[in-house]
């Protein structure tokens, strides 16, 4: 530990002086993460906290660095399990501090952990725990690391493309099997390299953009927000066990200029974009319309080469209104009520695609879709019981509002 | 990444994770500029583990002498 110190004295005296940074992050490590899923269902988690005061995130901290600049990296297992690391992915550090436990060290409960090393290229990286990974990784322990330019502005690297704002999307999946004790609560026995486990088959049911799914995806921390030629940057990290087929809106002009922290020599201008686990990609959008659309981000299974479910980052490119404004404003009203077989939709202007009406107890009874609805008015027809109904207006399957309506 | 079968246009990229799709062939050069002892695996993390054993499977390292 003494020696660590010393060196970190000696980063510290030697960088400085060359206008480069010390940059210092600590990650707590838990073992007993709770997670609430868009669902309602929680799951128990491992995780990277930054106080004691919060649950694990998931995925972890988004930790920053200038090129150049020194990193410290203070690992503190407060976990009361398995040992812990942080493997550095992409960032090329040297063995000792690359975090595979039998290769270089690894962080007991209640022991610090220390991992020193230069920010190398700009780009978009992860770091994960590489203790019996397989688990590790599911459980929740990763998140990604992000080296800007030496000065820290908003360009994509020395000479590359300047931008307006960055958006990070990180996807990944959950097995709630894997989130039981008996899988969680493995064989860590450090005195052997090897860890006997017991894995089920990996059969995820949540499908997750930085963390979140379905309806989650709607609050405007997710959403991509921008407005015509305003250059937009995305950093896309897939750290799932399912790779990632990414559709961007046509109209977005996304173009492919950067991967796992390298540019790309020739960038490619494409509407879709494959992401394998472990993969990062850097996207450059630059819409020339306004629109209200989604990314689709389908996850396939690499078996199978089929796609288990598909979730949608919301799009809004606009001039003057805010993703905020569009997506919140309860805008639509049912009318007349209470009426008999037949109602109508006034939107307020507000594009919808689906109304789902459910009875009194809570089966669905008629389902409209369309393309992008966004009449002023519409005219609902159906023959149900009398009684209270819920209609549900949806936007990529998102609910926009929910009303009453009492059928008599 | 200096040739794909698959994915020609791939050809010059620098990667630290990529796919290799079933019988696609993939040539790299590697210029190591530090000597250790490091993971080289599959980052389908299903795949490395195997008969009940972590690591197995997938999971390889690689020496790089001073």
């Amino acid at each position: 530990m003494t020696r660590r110190i010393l060196f970190l004295v000696f980063l510290t005296g030697s960088f400085i002086s060359l206008g480069q940074q010390v940059v210092n992050h600590q990650l707590i490590a838990r073992n007993l993460g709770e997670k609430e899923m868009h669902d309602g269902v929680v799951l128990r988690t491992f995780g990277f906290a930054q106080s004691f005061s919060e649950q694990p995130p998931i995925p972890g901290p988004t930790l920053y660095a200038n090129e150049g600049d020194s990193v410290v990296l203070d690992l503190f297992n407060v976990s009361q399990g398995a040992p812990h690391t942080i493997h550095l992915h992409g960032l090329d550090v040297n063995q000792e501090n690359d975090g595979v436990p039998h290769l270089s060290f690894e962080v007991h409960h209640m022991e610090h952990g220390y991992y020193y090393f230069v920010a190398p290229h700009p780009g978009t990286y992860f770091y994960h725990c590489h203790v019996v990974s397989t688990i590790h990784v599911q459980a929740g322990m990763y998140g990604v690391f992000i080296v800007k330019p030496a000065d820290g502005s908003n360009i994509t690297w020395d000479g590359g493309y300047p931008y307006s704002q960055e958006k990070l999307y990180t996807m990944s999946e959950m097995d709630p099997l894997w989130h039981e004790d008996s899988v969680m609560e493995h064989d860590h026995d450090t005195t052997q390299t090897i860890h006997e486990v017991s894995i089920p088959e990996y059969h995820p049911s949540y499908f997750l953009v930085n963390g979140q799914s379905e309806q989650q995806l709607l609050e405007p921390d997710i959403a991509l927000q921008t407005a015509k030629e305003e250059v937009s940057f995305l950093r896309m990290a897939n750290i799932g066990y399912l790779a990632n087929r990414v559709t961007f809106p046509e109209e977005l002009n996304a173009k492919i200029i950067s991967t796992d922290g390298r540019p790309i020599v020739n960038p490619e201008i494409s509407d879709t974009l494959w992401i394998s686990p472990g993969e990062r990609y850097g996207v450059l959008i630059e819409p020339i319309v306004d629109l209200i659309d989604s990314i689709e981000i389908s996850y396939v299974n690499m078996n199978t080469l089929t796609s288990e479910e598909i979730q949608y980052v919301p799009v809004l490119v606009s001039g003057t209104n805010g993703l905020n404004e569009a997506l919140i404003k309860r805008t639509f009203e049912l009318y007349p009520n209470p009426s008999a077989d037949q109602f109508y939709i006034k939107s307020g202007g507000q594009p919808y695609d689906g109304i789902k009406i459910y009875d009194a107890m809570g089966r669905l009874v008629h389902v409209e879709n369309h393309n992008y609805m966004d009449a002023e008015i519409m005219d609902i027809n159906m023959d149900v019981a009398k009684g209270i109904y819920t209609v549900e207006i949806l936007l990529n399957r998102a609910i926009l509002d929910t009303l009453k309506w009492i059928n008599r | 990444m200096e040739q794909s079968s698959e994915h020609p246009g791939h050809e010059g990229r620098i990667k630290d994770t990529f796919p290799i799709n079933p019988m696609e062939v993939l040539t790299l050069e590697l210029v190591p500029h530090q000597s250790g002892e490091y993971p080289v695996h599959d980052h389908n993390l299903i795949a490395v583990t195997g008969a009940n054993i972590y690591p197995n499977g997938m999971f390889l390292t690689m020496l790089i002498e001073p």
